[in-house]
């Protein structure tokens, strides 16, 4: 049974990381629910007692990501057996470039995903609104049920705190906020 | 995997989202000699970067707290299965090493036998808990009162208020399935025609997931309580040992238990033919057979002693203090030491197989007038 502080340590961790491990997994075995499935699998693995995981964070990801590629590609391996499916499939010939081509993908969904999460909430609720779900100034105030002048304020407000963090992204909401 | 991938994709996502410092840039432009593919994400930076915000987007739609819950359902069921495992591991080295004791004990012809088995946990009443074995051969333990369900291939099994249901498991596919009751506990479980079957203590039932064919057969080990779903156009037969037990809508109790290759069967409801080698009888309700050596003998039956153990006694009615002792040493998993000859006395009463051992002891102390005593796991009679 895992320690309730080892427990918390691996949601951390499962927090911080899993879309991108699962972007990386889906690219390696071309679907997405298998993706989730081996992701999942290596999170219980973690959570089992016996697995040691690196304290530092740094290394406890490059740690996920050995373990979900690995994981992925054992099950390319066992597809192949069952189904001859590298005939067909020319994913089972992964090349280290289409990896960190992978890895690339994963970690900038992590990293993106990481300095939304680190927003105030107020700022992420805008955020979420106005770039995801593309909502307009006035139906981002009807959802909050405050005024027009109240949400263009903590908008402003949530806006100069995310542009430090993520001004790129910024660009095409701009027009759509000011 | 290659320790720099992580730090690159650290490195081009700064460069993507404009947060990279000048001297990240000429670590990125260093690692670009080695992996000449960066080159892409530097020459197509907008397109990769709505590319990743796309996806981002796609996977925000869903609720990461609802992603950790399953997996942690899953690392549960998972332990579970370990430790079930683990179980049987541990069982078969237990068993190894009885082998082996009475190996020594057989060839050293010392008279003395010391136990092997370390048992030094309180003794506890027996509980709700199974161990059901699929076709494949994957085991699953079944204890605590969480509903779920269980799959093999197509088919799927319920498990709610301590009873596993096969009632509206699919019939396009057959497996074979084993539900063991270990010593110190009770089952129930609903076959897929809607019979229910009650398992006590170190007992077990061998059924099909699904009914086929003309008939609908089981077969048990050590005792269970059946109440049989009617359908007169197919049979339903159990197997023990070398006897049948065929019934068609009835209720009735087996159990091997009693008595070394001896077979009671009391019928509740209905009737049954009991079947052994070449004969068989018929019996009605409030009626009961014995199998013993191929020869079987019917009698009046207390229909009292069938239904006690499922519903939470033990029943004492007619038994000797042989029996009685055997049905309580497997319910409290203990061993119990004769020191003086017991008589064929019969005796009456009964109590509630959630009490301590210590309330059954002063109970049968009442009840027969010798000196028992519980110590340790070993409950003695003088």
């Amino acid at each position: 049974m895992p320690s309730n502080l080892k427990e918390n340590n691996i949601k951390a961790l499962f927090e911080q990381n899993y879309y991108g491990l699962v972007e990386l997994s889906c690219r390696l075995v071309g679907s997405m629910e298998t993706g989730e499935d081996l992701v999942q699998d290596v999170f219980v693995k973690l959570l089992d007692s016996n697995t040691f995981i690196p304290e530092d964070g740094q290394r406890a990801k490059s740690y996920l990501y050995a373990m979900v590629k690995n994981a992925s590609l054992s099950h390319l391996r066992k597809l192949k057996v069952i189904h001859n499916y590298g005939a067909m499939n020319p994913l089972t010939e992964l090349s280290d470039e289409d990896i960190l081509e992978n890895i690339i993908y994963a970690e900038s969904i992590n990293q993106l995903y990481a300095s939304i999460r680190n927003l105030p909430q107020a700022s992420q609720n805008i955020f979420n609104m106005a770039y995801l779900d593309e909502k307009s100034n006035l139906e981002v105030a009807e959802f909050y049920g405050i005024s027009i002048n109240t949400v263009k304020t903590q908008k402003r407000r949530a806006m100069s705190t995310i542009k430090k963090i993520l001004f790129p992204v910024l660009r095409s909401i701009k027009v759509l906020l000011f | 995997m290659e320790s720099n991938y992580l730090r690159i994709a650290q490195l081009i996502e700064r460069f993507l989202s404009d947060t990279i410092t000048a001297e990240e840039q000429q670590e990125l432009q260093q690692f670009e000699i080695s992996y000449p593919q960066i080159g892409v994400w530097l020459e197509n930076k907008e397109f990769r970067r709505d590319e990743i915000h796309a996806l981002l987007h796609a996977y925000m739609q869903e609720d990461i707290q609802l992603k950790w819950d399953s997996t942690r359902t899953k690392a549960r069921l998972h332990r579970k299965k370990q430790r079930t495992r683990r179980l049987l591991v541990a069982a078969s080295l237990v068993a190894v090493l009885c082998l082996g004791t009475w190996t020594a004990f057989h060839f050293s012809g010392d008279g003395k036998l010391t136990t092997v088995a370390l048992k030094n946990k309180t003794v506890v009443p027996g509980k709700q808990q199974a161990i059901l074995t699929l076709s494949n051969g994957e085991v699953i333990l079944l204890a605590g009162n969480d509903s779920t369900t269980i799959r093999e291939g197509g088919n799927l099994m319920k498990i709610a208020d301590n009873q596993l249901d096969y009632a509206t498991t699919s019939k396009d596919e057959v497996h074979l399935h084993k539900l063991s009751v270990p010593i110190g506990g009770t089952y129930r479980i609903q076959l897929n025609d809607g019979t229910i079957v009650w398992l006590n203590a170190d007992s077990e039932v061998e059924y099909p997931s699904v009914f086929t064919g003309d008939e609908r057969r089981v077969r048990i080990k050590g005792e269970a309580f059946f109440e049989v779903a009617k359908d007169p156009d197919k049979p339903f037969r159990v197997q023990v040992g070398e006897s049948t037990v065929e019934a068609v809508g009835t209720a009735f109790n087996i159990n091997t238990h009693l008595k070394e290759g001896q077979i009671k069967t009391i019928l509740t409801e209905g009737r049954i033919k009991v079947s052994v080698a070449d004969k068989s009888v018929l019996i009605d309700k409030g009626n009961a057979t014995l199998v013993e050596s191929r020869q079987i003998t019917v009698a009046k039956a207390d229909p009292e002693e069938a239904v006690a153990w499922k519903e939470g006694y033990f029943y004492f009615g007619g038994k000797d203090l042989r029996s009685i002792m055997s049905e309580i040493a497997r319910w409290y998993d203990i061993e119990v030491d004769y020191q003086r000859p017991l008589s064929d006395e019969k005796y009456q009463g009964g109590i509630k197989r959630t009490e301590s051992i210590q309330a059954v002891c002063a109970v049968l102390k009442g009840l027969t007038g010798l000196d028992i005593q519980i110590k340790n796991r070993t409950l003695t009679i003088k």
